[in-house]
């Protein structure tokens, strides 16, 4: 099976050159067809396991927590703020 | 003395007999990774504080005798755990400027010991790859030989371990990723049971599979370590609440009554021939041990790869999604070509801050989640994650554990598979099931193959029964004494 690569890295937001689309693709027609024996298994109403242990989902109170100490830290971590706000270039278009 | 060649369990007992100090074993292992890192490429980031917090584990230890066993203790994470103040960057360009805010629960309850921080290894980036090219920072090699990858995707905190950089290494393991880099490096490395440790603060790949574990050069290191890293934390609702064992107190080496399975499926199938003799050996050690051996059918382990690339590569497409060049992170530079939408602004930013890897695996997890392929691919991957999980259920009501090679051949050569991604991904055939089912799975090492190379084995455990793992492990590494055997390609 041949996958579009240049509409599914729209989908994750990838911006790749040709080449490197046309590579993947090769790539991806051989790993699904490789993949493709999954579909011979006989899977009618089985249950889709999402994560190994359903059983235990462990949630904690909903309890408001001052984050205020961080916000200072957590800016840190970008090259692009002006005082406590994350700067952008500006943005005009697009969908 | 001599600092060559120690394990954890020696450093904690020679700091407590006071043979030597916190200060004085740190910097023995910083002068170590100064001298050979250089050709190992295993450490990202050295924690600058670790001196000054090996003399305070010194003053703490001589105000208090009775101090907790590990004070003073020093170990290495992978790139993947975040580390408050210490940059973590997951091996990954759109990640090499980050230093966190706050650090893993992991990383706090060793801390809350008294450990202390060497530096951050390399790894595959994002723990996506089987051989640690896939690092934006440069291939870690193989202390064995360095013409050899150290595995992956732990591959900086196996090689660490193995050429004694460090007693111990934080890995993280979704595929295998501590389990094949031990057996590549020659030493043990554990998986536990999905929720045993909390994930929180560890950079996400596979919610559903990551899981953290130390790496060591010995079974009781392993078990001593694991046990400050486990339990119920309320910043990781999948993370488990159980109680944590003794585990290192209670190995027993009597395996009288224990039933060990071998997966049929495994043994059909074309293995290396030293990894089939080792195979072998280690069903004997165990035999000898008072093991009994056992077939189990588990016909869906054939389908362990595509399960797993299916669901690993979904995942990950969805935690990747954060990385927009916003709030941290990498941003394409946009002062001399401004972006045209707000598309634009981040594909730019992430097409150029991800590697190939993990653009492949982005890619690859889009379209199984897409509209159209979702049902056919995502769901299709889950419904045979539960038909293997259920075989492998079954199949402990006949053993207390599995017993299995970790990979089909030994350490590979740099640059051999990496333009080969399918044979690339099949290389973890033996590991990929033990997540998708959320088992504990633990390396032990045992001999060398002809060309010197490491080859473990690995021991599948029933869900949150670490305790036969390294009663088994400690009885292989009884027998073949790897953990004594030093290095020679540094």
């Amino acid at each position: 099976m041949k996958i579009d690569v240049n509409s599914i890295a729209k989908l994750a937001k990838l911006k790749m050159n040709e080449a490197q689309m046309k590579d993947f693709e090769a790539q991806f027609e051989k790993i699904l067809e490789y993949f493709s024996k999954l579909q011979a298994v006989k899977t009618e109403g089985v249950e889709p396991l999402v994560t190994p242990f359903e059983t235990y989902q462990n949630l904690r109170d909903d309890e408001v927590i001052n984050y205020d100490s961080y916000a200072s830290e957590v800016i840190k971590s970008s090259e692009f703020t002006k005082d406590r706000l994350f700067v952008v270039p500006p943005v005009v278009g697009g969908e | 003395m001599s600092f060559d060649n120690l394990t954890l369990s020696d450093i904690s007992e020679g700091l407590s007999n006071k043979k030597f100090s916190s200060e004085e074993i740190t910097r023995n292992y910083l002068n170590r990774i100064e001298k050979y890192d250089p050709k190992l490429n295993t450490f990202l980031t050295m924690n600058e504080q670790a001196i000054d917090s090996a003399k305070l584990a010194d003053q703490q230890r001589a105000k208090n005798p009775d101090a907790k066993p590990l004070l003073g203790v020093p170990y290495a994470a992978k790139d993947m755990f975040c580390t408050r103040g210490v940059k973590t960057t997951a091996a990954s360009k759109i990640l090499s400027n980050f230093i966190p805010a706050y650090s893993a629960t992991v990383i706090e309850k060793i801390h809350n010991q008294g450990m202390i921080l060497l530096g951050k290894t390399n790894q595959d980036e994002f723990a996506m790859g089987s051989s640690n090219e896939t690092s934006a920072f440069g291939t870690s090699k193989n202390p064995w030989n360095l013409d050899y990858v150290p595995g992956g995707s732990s591959g900086g905190s196996a090689a660490a371990v193995s050429a004694r950089l460090t007693p111990m290494a934080l890995g993280t393991d979704t595929g295998g990723s501590i389990r094949q880099p031990a057996h590549f490096c020659g030493i043990t490395g554990i998986k536990p049971t999905y929720g045993r440790v909390s994930r929180f603060g560890i950079v996400s790949f596979a919610s559903s599979l990551d899981q953290a574990g130390p790496m060591t050069l010995t079974v009781k290191d392993a078990a001593l370590s694991l046990e400050v890293m486990c339990g119920y934390d309320t910043n990781d609702s999948t993370s488990a609440k159980k109680e944590v064992p003794n585990w290192s107190k209670n190995i027993s080496k009597n395996l009288k009554g224990v039933k060990v399975g071998l997966v049929k499926q495994y043994l059909e199938r074309t293995l290396d021939p030293e990894i089939a003799k080792t195979w072998d050996l280690t069903q004997k050690a165990l035999k000898d041990a008072g093991a009994e051996i056992v077939e189990v059918d588990i016909s869906m382990s054939e389908h362990a790869i595509p399960i797993y690339y299916l669901v690993a590569t979904s995942e990950a497409s969805s935690n990747l999604s954060r990385y927009d060049g916003i709030r941290y992170g990498y941003r394409s530079n946009f002062e001399d070509v401004p972006p045209e939408s707000i598309d634009d602004f981040y594909s730019r930013s992430r097409g150029e801050g991800f590697g190939e890897e993990v653009k492949r695996r982005i890619l690859l997890g889009t379209f199984a989640l897409s509209a159209g392929y979702f049902d056919a691919y995502y769901i299709k991957a889950c419904q045979v994650r539960r038909m293997l999980q259920d075989q492998y259920l079954e199949a402990y009501k006949k053993c207390d554990l599995l017993l299995s090679p970790v990979a089909a051949t030994s350490a590979f050569k740099i640059g051999e598979k990496v333009n080969d991604p399918l044979k690339m991904f099949l290389n973890d055939f033996f590991t990929t099931a033990t997540n998708l089912c959320g088992l504990p799975g633990m390396t032990v090492p045992i001999r060398k193959n002809e060309q010197g190379m490491p080859i473990g084995i690995q021991l599948t455990g029933k869900p949150f029964d670490e305790q036969t793992l390294f009663n088994a492990g400690q009885v292989l590494e009884d027998q073949f004494n790897f953990h004594k055997e030093l290095p020679n390609g540094i």
